[in-house]
């Protein structure tokens, strides 16, 4: 499970960072680890399909593979998940902070100043 | 048995009241934050066999003059073939009353325990696929390091951790970028610390109960004061491997730039991160007597519904 984790990663990684949609082939090429079944690839390729990350277009006698979103956008979903305060995020991760108010965060600034002041002062003396 | 019932109905009165509702304020939590939860969690534990307890004593009660008397005498009825197992009306109805409490508590916390972990697995998942390392090692390392710490490409700061069985730390670039060397180590020092003490476990009943009994302000109350001890002994973990004053400077920082959109988060806006960095520069004096004496109170606190339970004498 591991193994088909990693694998899983690395052709995201080479889906992401293609220009364009790439057949089973390109990615075989691209991966690092070039001893590589096709049909491997293919394995993990119908995997990443079935979870949505992944679609599938016909191209002649070849299907291109190209991924449903940037790794920007699934970025965007975690944070979004992670920080939304109205669904029960405690329970599920435990932020470093939660938000503050905008007055808060005035105050904070000022903690800020006062913190890296004494911890110079630690440093230093 | 009606002494238990009554013993029983106050000390869950007393816990249930007073008590949520003086805890939260006390100023000396800070100074003891994980003696504090271990009280919290008796608070909890012995307000749920309390109620519950006064509930099934009280329907039985007619039975006999013990709880376990009781129970054996009404199983044997039912054994027997007589459906109220002997009791009136009434008391059916109050120990079906305990019986659905019951369920409704344990089942509010199975749920929400599998709705977390389902959750947390989901997340885990696209993290580990989206995520790069944040020390580049050897691409395909297959003993990868049992905490591994994720960056997300994403400008907001954020750092937050993933307990379980393969936990995660995440951090975003936007928190990478924003904090020193120094601090980043104490960041994610204390989102190991709460991996290590698992945080995730200590809070999950206060979530589910306040989820479940949504009516009770002072089960809501007790959550908000158990997440804040929490990050109270995350920060001191954390400050046990690095300087105070630096997780501080990285706890302002993080506060001074993430501040909400104003009005979408009046709710959350409780002044504990300001309180967290107050205490982490002006720590206060910790207290072994307090230490002992919270220590106390909590097995004191565990140890009285279960003897008025099981007394015979009663």
């Amino acid at each position: 499970m591991a193994r088909l984790g990693e694998l899983e990663r690395a052709v995201m990684e080479v889906l992401w960072s293609a220009p364009d949609s790439c057949t089973a082939r390109d990615i075989v090429a691209a991966l690092p680890d070039r001893d590589l079944a096709a049909t491997t690839v293919l394995t993990v390729l119908s995997r990443l399909e079935r979870k949505d990350l992944v679609a599938r277009d016909r191209d002649g006698r070849a299907h291109r593979y190209r991924p449903t979103a940037t790794r920007e956008q699934h970025a965007a979903t975690l944070m979004h998940e992670a920080l939304d305060t109205a669904e029960d995020r405690t329970a599920a991760l435990a932020s470093f902070a939660e938000q503050v108010s905008a007055g808060e965060a005035e105050q904070l600034a000022a903690s800020l100043v006062e913190a890296l002041r004494r911890r110079s002062g630690a440093r230093d003396g | 048995m009606t002494l238990t019932v009554v013993a029983l109905t106050l000390l869950a009165v007393a816990l249930l009241g007073p008590v949520s509702h003086l805890l939260p304020r006390a100023r000396w939590a800070a100074a003891e934050p994980r003696a504090t939860l271990v009280l919290w969690q008796a608070v909890g534990l012995s307000a749920g066999l309390a109620v519950l307890g006064a509930a099934a004593a009280m329907a039985v009660a007619p039975l006999s003059d013990t709880l376990l008397g009781a129970f054996r005498i009404f199983f044997a009825r039912l054994a027997a073939g007589d459906p109220t197992g002997g009791l009136g009306p009434f008391h059916t109805v109050v120990l079906l009353v305990a019986l659905v409490l019951t369920a409704r508590l344990l089942g509010v916390l199975g749920l929400s325990t599998w709705r977390t972990v389902r959750a947390r697995g989901r997340h885990r998942r696209m993290v580990d696929l989206v995520g790069r390392p944040l020390r580049p090692g050897p691409a395909t390392g297959t003993g990868s390091a049992q905490r591994e710490s994720l960056v997300l490409d994403h400008p907001a700061p954020a750092a937050y951790c993933l307990p379980g069985g393969t936990p995660r730390v995440v951090l975003t670039s936007g928190a990478v970028e924003l904090f020193d060397d120094e601090e980043l180590a104490a960041v994610l020092a204390h989102e190991r610390a709460h991996l290590a003490e698992r945080h995730d476990l200590v809070v999950l009943p206060f979530a589910a109960w306040s989820k479940a009994l949504p009516w009770l302000p002072t089960v809501r109350r007790s959550r908000t004061a158990v997440d804040r001890l929490v990050e109270m002994v995350a920060d001191d973990r954390a400050c046990a491997d690095c300087d105070r004053t630096v997780l501080a400077c990285a706890l302002a920082r993080f506060g001074a730039v993430s501040h909400a959109p104003d009005g979408a988060l009046a709710a959350t806006g409780t002044g504990t991160v300001l309180a967290r960095v107050d205490r982490l520069l002006d720590p206060p004096r910790r207290s072994a007597r307090l230490r002992s004496l919270l220590i106390a109170a909590a097995a004191t606190l565990l140890v009285l519904p279960t003897l008025a339970l099981l007394t015979t004498t009663l």
